[in-house]
């Protein structure tokens, strides 16, 4: 009985504490932040922004930089442990915007300084956010110099998008079986900027599952996929015949959590994937000094999955 | 050879405890026999015991000289049927399938209904009196109705032994009287063994050729009708104030008891 | 018996047309050689064989527990069968033996548990039944939702699992449920008329001759290896267990040698139609079939429970 009398004490304690702000959970000076990301691309910009020694507590799949995995998880930004961000004791949390979630609310409720970036579905956007987390951490110059770094390189690529003699039609997987991107999704901006086509741009939604036969009628040119394996997409049956497949423009090593995610590592996968399809023009036989023209260096290029 | 033997038979609940205690009875062929006693005495223990629905906890029953719990069902469905109280039916058979049912001991998984097999369920609806009502859903019918389809598909089987647990419990007097003279005649004429279990002391006296009562799950006492149904039977193990005197109509046993005349006084009864 | 036999031809020859059309329906109007080959026929025969399976396992199911409100979805057989499927994938044994093995094993487990649970003093009370059944269903629902949790990071495909389609194109999972499905039909079809008598109640079966014990497992059996080879193929397609039969037993009545291979047709027929519709409704977007039947089933459910309220039944 005692027991019980003084776990209800305890509790009853740390709820009082918890609902009322503390001088934990007002903002600081921005150099002596505790900070929380509650998302991979936003602790890939913390760490561009040079605040990566701030962070004290990531999510489960921030994997990159690799100092990032030296940090404190807290589960997933859907089911995070709430106590284990309380324990770290944050000034600053950052998280995306998701309507759709309660967990920024009661972050807020237990006394947490918690700032909202935007969730991206566009290029723009990606740079908006990354400027969203130099403003909370108080870089925004940095921020400001980064962007505009990313944005001339993203240019460059667009330019030579452009310029290409002519466009592959190009389906991305991100799950199996037949998730895609439409029209509301980075990814389809981002193949546009490399010249690309979408074949579901048309679809006003950031992700849907498409139906077989409509990916079979469109009959990509290039298929981008993050979980199924080239070969594994080789095999299904239909699939053999499509263009993609036949030409061996399946492409599997374009994982999202390595370069093909919101964050400013996304220039390096829309260089990767630029290449790609300049390839599939010469294999389709645009001649070879365009692409000395384009100045790339082919000796660095990725290897290309040619079907076997 | 008695049809059915029932050696030092013992039952009894988890819970209540026995329901039957060492009960010894041989049923010949031939015999209608009516199982009486208050409730609770076992007499429905008893009657399930016999058609192999439960198994005794000590002693054994013989059927036809055969561990009764040893008789495959099929086999013994063809020797012996079972009428229950009542049936709930689900599905809309029509009252000629349920009664065909009855044939299912003779053809079996797969085998077909014969010409003959539609005449033996074509005759028990007709002497069930439901000839009219063959082709309608049975889930439609009055409870009555319903409890003549159950007899009719028990006739069906063309049993040598036919079981019955209180036949009469929803028919008008017109249909339990009707029942029991359809039981006395299959009886009779096709020589089956009945065995029932029945409330109406009245209707056991009147239809029975033997009676056993039963009380606190043990045989009080067994005969013919005269011998078991006397005043003081009744008024020992049911304690319930009765008189029993012969009937009019027949010199079977009839009972009758103290109720309220037009004064509203009790009328007397010695 | 007669017009019965007649009746169903006319059933099959309708559902044999009924695929036929339905290969043409779809969200692309002119489709290759490869989308009617590689896609829409393998729907088209999941369809048939899913349908049937799921609505002869009703049937069975029904009779057996004589309520017109069973189907492998309400027991609880589906849930069993579907984390069966996922306990497979947790342990990443990607062989078909294995994942029938599996949601077999899981679906004969959850019925020997909803009887063992509902059974009290000898008896198996049909409405302890039904109760154990959605117990052992939320069970293994909150199972399949916590393996999701766990591992819904590999892909979160596995939702739609959940949900029910019909996308599965590989043709070899397709013959082995094809072949435990027909399978299954065949048995609860041999055993239909001792369905029949269980129809009158186990005692009442057991009186007119029939080895009760024995035929239950027998068709508890069949419906089960009909259920798992449906979810192995097609996740968790609701209510065509519960529709299907109970329309067929207004069209052609109880006899369950007709009511089985009726609801079997019947079930192939509601599935076709309901896939036409899934691929069809917002191209090109995929809509899980399940999301469909259910949508469909549930006002059905409910309808059936009021229709038998009113009539003091229940």
């Amino acid at each position: 009985m005692r027991r019980l009398l003084l776990t209800t004490l305890l509790i009853g304690a740390w709820f009082f504490s918890a609902c009322h702000p503390r001088d934990a959970g007002k903002p600081g000076p921005h150099d002596t932040h505790r900070i929380v990301s509650m998302a991979p691309s936003l602790t890939e910009a913390l760490f561009a922004l040079q605040s990566g020694s701030q962070v004290v507590g990531v999510t489960n799949y921030c994997t990159y930089p690799p100092e990032a995995l030296q940090k404190e998880k807290i589960g997933d930004f859907i089911n995070p442990s709430i106590e284990k961000i309380v324990s770290l004791n944050p000034t600053l949390v950052l998280a995306e915007r998701w309507s759709s979630s309660k967990v920024v609310s009661r972050l807020r409720k237990l006394g947490l300084n918690v700032v909202e970036t935007i969730s991206p579905l566009s290029l723009p956007e990606i740079y908006q956010q990354i400027a969203e987390v130099g403003q909370a951490t108080g870089k925004s110059k940095l921020a400001d110099s980064l962007i505009q770094e990313m944005r001339k390189q993203v240019e460059e690529i667009r330019r030579r998008g452009e310029n290409l003699p002519r466009r592959p039609t190009v389906y991305v997987e991100i799950d199996v079986p037949s998730w895609t991107v439409g029209r509301n999704s980075f990814i389809t901006d981002a193949i546009s900027v490399c010249g690309g086509n979408n074949i579901f741009g048309d679809v006003a939604r950031p992700a849907l599952q498409a139906s077989v036969e409509t990916i079979l009628d469109r009959n990509p040119e290039i298929i981008l996929t993050f979980q199924a394996t080239a070969a594994e997409i080789r095999h299904r049956p239909g699939w053999s015949n499509l263009r993609a497949v036949r030409n061996g423009n399946v492409i599997d090593d374009l994982k999202p959590n390595r370069r093909f995610n919101g964050s400013l590592r996304l220039v390096e996968g829309l260089r990767d994937f630029q290449e790609r399809i300049i390839k599939w023009g010469s294999l389709n036989g645009d001649s070879p000094q365009l692409i000395i023209k384009w100045g790339l260096k082919w000796g660095q290029s990725p290897k290309i999955n040619h079907a076997k | 050879m008695p049809a059915i033997d029932v050696e030092n038979v013992s039952y009894q609940y988890p819970s209540t405890g026995f329901a039957l205690r060492d009960i010894t009875v041989q049923i010949s062929r031939q015999s209608f026999l009516a199982l009486i006693g208050p409730n609770g005495s076992g007499k429905t223990t008893l009657l399930r015991l016999l058609s192999n629905a439960v198994q005794p906890h000590g002693g054994r029953i013989l059927f036809d000289g055969k561990p009764l719990s040893d008789v495959p069902p099929r086999e013994l469905a063809r020797q012996m049927a079972v009428i229950p109280s009542e049936q709930y039916f689900e599905f809309p058979f029509r009252v000629k399938d349920v009664v065909a049912m009855g044939r299912f001991p003779h053809i079996g998984r797969i085998g077909r209904m014969s010409a003959q097999d539609w005449e033996i369920v074509e005759r028990a609806l007709r002497e069930t009196e439901l000839d009219h009502v063959k082709t309608r859903a049975v889930s439609e019918l009055s409870s009555g109705e319903r409890q003549r389809v159950l007899v009719a598909r028990a006739i069906a089987q063309s049993p040598a032994v036919l079981l019955l647990d209180e036949p009469n419990a929803h028919l008008d007097i017109n249909h339990q009287i009707s029942i029991f003279r359809l039981l006395r005649s299959l009886h009779e004429k096709r020589g089956i063994t009945v065995v029932v279990v029945i409330h109406d002391l009245t209707a056991a006296a009147a239809f029975c050729k033997s009676v056993i009562l039963l009380h606190l799950g043990k045989i009080v006492k067994s005969g013919i009708p005269e011998e078991v149904i006397t005043t003081d039977m009744i008024r020992q193990t049911y304690g319930a104030d009765v008189m029993v005197f012969p009937s009019p109509l027949g010199g079977f046993p009839q009972v009758t008891y103290q109720g309220f005349n037009r004064e509203g006084a009790k009328a007397r009864i010695d | 018996m007669k017009s019965g036999g007649k009746r169903l031809l006319a059933l099959l020859l309708f559902t044999i047309a009924l695929a036929g059309v339905s290969l043409v329906i779809g969200p692309v109007h002119t489709p290759s050689a490869a989308i009617l080959w590689h896609v829409r026929l393998p729907r088209v025969l999941l369809a048939i064989l899913v349908g049937a399976g799921l609505a002869g396992a009703g049937a069975g199911f029904q009779g057996v527990l004589r309520n017109p409100l069973a189907d492998p979805y309400i027991l609880g057989t589906s849930s069993a069968a579907a984390a069966g499927v996922m306990v497979a994938a947790m342990l990443r044994i990607h062989h078909p033996a294995a994942l029938y093995l599996f949601s077999l094993g899981f679906a004969l487990l959850s019925i020997f548990v909803v009887t063992r649970i509902a059974r009290t003093g000898g008896k198996t009370p049909v409405q302890t039944l039904v109760l154990a059944g959605v117990i052992v269903s939320l069970f293994f629902n909150a199972a399949v939702f916590l393996f999701f949790s766990i591992f819904y990071r590999e892909s979160f495909s596995i939702l739609f699992f959940l949900l029910g389609t019909l996308t599965e194109g590989d043709s070899t999972l397709i013959t082995i449920s094809g072949f435990m499905i027909g399978a299954g039909l065949f048995a609860s079809w041999i055993l239909a008329r001792e369905l029949n008598l269980l129809t009158q109640g186990e005692e009442a079966a057991f009186h007119l001759g029939v080895d009760v014990e024995n035929a239950k497992r027998i068709l508890f059996a069949a419906a089960s290896v009909m259920v798992a080879a449906s979810v192995a193929v097609a996740g968790m397609i609701g209510f065509v267990g519960l529709i299907v039969p109970h329309m067929m037993r207004l069209l052609l009545g109880p006899d369950h040698r007709v009511l089985i291979p009726a609801s079997a047709l019947g079930g192939a027929l509601f599935l076709i139609i309901a896939d036409a519709l899934a691929r069809s409704l917002a191209p090109p977007l995929e809509i899980p079939v399940g999301a469909l039947t259910a949508l469909f089933g549930s006002p059905y459910f409910i309808f059936l429970l009021r229709r038998k309220q009113r009539m003091g039944e229940f």
